[in-house]
């Protein structure tokens, strides 16, 4: 293999004030997952939405109960993978980027359900 | 996230664990101690910064979010500009949007702007979007009443074919009513049941309705017309010059209440009670008027005559309210079933709609080429 295309290898850099960024960030994501949920219900409760997402719309047909162990089971699944890879700064950066992407769409949700209301 | 915010915010990349050694230094890249400025200045980890960081992070994804709905509001949905006035709103459509479907009722003003459904809070100026839902692009004239407002959507605008929407204001909540084949009318509501005219087979329209709580459609009359529909009669013209047909929803009885007309044709049906409100053209021998007739029978009572460019009727049970020409423009003009006419308010530019409930009365005007307001006023004491 040339030199070029040679993957480069991230080095460990443990830090404990990551550690807890991260762990707060986390805390974050799954909070936002729920909240997520719970405004995608309530607008579909209104009918003033539809699911665009398949996968979803199968579970939150199935029933609140089965979304909901879906949807945050996924976010805990993937909490807990950024959590084993804390030693690397990418984990932290990741859960910094899906915590601002989630905030902006629970913010937009909200916002547009209240217009509802 | 740049690293050099995280070490600068959150605190050293690298801290000594137990049980762990000390990472080398970057090669390369310049000593911590000397970006520091010296080991004492090196922050230790502390969760309050970890808050502040995280916080930070949240908040400007929070502010996308709260920019993107706005920047949609603005360039999709387009809203039109709500003013409040000495006696009531004016509501100006944006970016050459069509206003269409005036529905007023107590103190809900309905409407269609271009593809919207939208409803006005009379009372706290409240601006809501009603449809179309999604992935529907076309609605059609809603109609209002005390509880509910219906309208048609479809996902085009060409499309024979449409659905029933309903949206409760007690609970915030719309639903599909049913799937229409054919839209023949639109929809008019009183209570609980919503009636209009549809073709249900080909060549066979009839006048159907919903009852809205239960969802359970049904078949007034077989036939083509206009209906309108109050306290469970409804009343609607076989055709542009009548004869006025009228049926008890509780009974399914049908009867005519009047012949049609012998000059001129319906320019607007209204029902309140049972009487039934209309108005008609002009001719070479009669001059437009308005009248009113008791659904039970009786002799027809003119309200108005001489009425040029006929707008309307509007009719809510005590005011008739109608628009005309006037000779310094269009006029909206109203009176009592046993009263004398009165003007309520001159228009600026052309009358479109008229709508009256208890004591508000509300117009759509075209004030200029592809611009269109609605005024909402009181009605004079």
């Amino acid at each position: 293999m040339s030199p070029a295309l040679r993957v480069r290898r991230t080095r460990p850099q443990p830090s404990e004030a990551r550690d807890r960024l991260l762990l707060l960030l986390l805390i974050a994501l799954w909070a936002f997952n729920a909240a997520d949920l719970a405004l995608t219900r309530y607008a579909l409760w209104l009918g003033f939405a539809t699911e665009s997402n398949d996968v979803m719309d199968f579970f939150l047909r199935a029933g609140t109960v089965p979304a909901l162990a879906f949807k945050l089971g996924v976010a805990t699944v993937g909490a807990l993978l950024l959590w084993r890879l804390r030693v690397y700064r990418i984990a932290t950066i990741a859960a910094g980027l899906l915590a601002a992407v989630l905030a902006a769409v629970v913010t937009y949700q909200a916002l547009w359900v209240l217009s509802l209301r | 996230m740049p690293d050099e915010l995280i070490d600068e915010w959150v605190g050293p990349l690298s801290v000594e664990r137990s049980g762990g050694g000390t990472p080398p230094p970057l090669s390369g890249g310049p000593d911590r101690a000397a970006v520091t400025g010296g080991g004492d200045r090196t922050r230790r980890p502390s969760w309050l910064r970890a808050l502040l960081v995280s916080l930070v992070i949240i908040a400007s994804g929070a502010a996308c979010g709260a920019a993107a709905y706005r920047l949609e509001r603005s360039l999709g949905v387009q809203p039109p500009t709500v003013e409040q006035t000495a006696d009531g709103w004016r509501i100006t459509a944006r970016r050459q949007r069509e206003f269409s479907g005036l529905a007023l009722y107590g103190d809900r003003l309905v409407w269609q702007n271009g593809a919207a459904i939208e409803l006005l809070e009379l009372d706290t100026g409240r601006l809501r979007l009603l449809g179309p839902g999604p992935g529907m692009r076309a609605t059609w004239d809603p109609a209002v009443g005390e509880r509910y407002a219906v309208w048609f959507e479809a996902e085009r605008r060409d499309s024979p074919s449409a659905r029933a929407v309903v949206y409760d204001t007690r609970s915030g909540r719309r639903w599909t009513l049913t799937e229409i084949g054919s839209v023949l009318s639109y929809p008019a509501l009183s209570g609980d049941a919503a009636v209009w005219c549809s073709t249900r087979a080909v060549h066979s329209p009839s006048i159907n309705g919903v009852w809205i709580g239960d969802g359970i459609a049904f078949e007034v009359a077989p036939g083509r017309g206009e209906p309108v529909i109050d306290d469970g009669v409804v009343v609607w013209a076989t055709d542009r010059i009548g004869p006025l047909v009228a049926a008890e929803l509780a009974s399914g009885t049908t009867w005519p209440v009047a012949a049609g007309l012998t000059r001129g044709r319906f320019t607007g049906l209204a029902l309140a009670g049972r009487t039934v409100v209309w108005g008609q053209t002009p001719t070479a021998r009669e001059p437009g008027r308005v009248a009113a007739i008791d659904v039970d029978g009786g002799d027809t009572t003119v309200l108005a005559r001489g009425a040029h460019r006929l707008c309307g009727p509007a009719f809510d049970g005590r005011t008739v309210v109608w628009g005309e020409r006037g000779p310094d423009g269009d006029r909206i003009m109203a009176c009592r079933l046993d009263g004398p006419t009165f003007t309520v308010a001159a228009v600026a530019g052309d009358l479109v709609e008229v709508a009256v409930s208890d004591d508000r009365v509300a117009w759509i005007a075209a004030t200029a080429p592809a611009r269109y307001e609605i005024v909402v006023a009181r009605l004079p004491q």
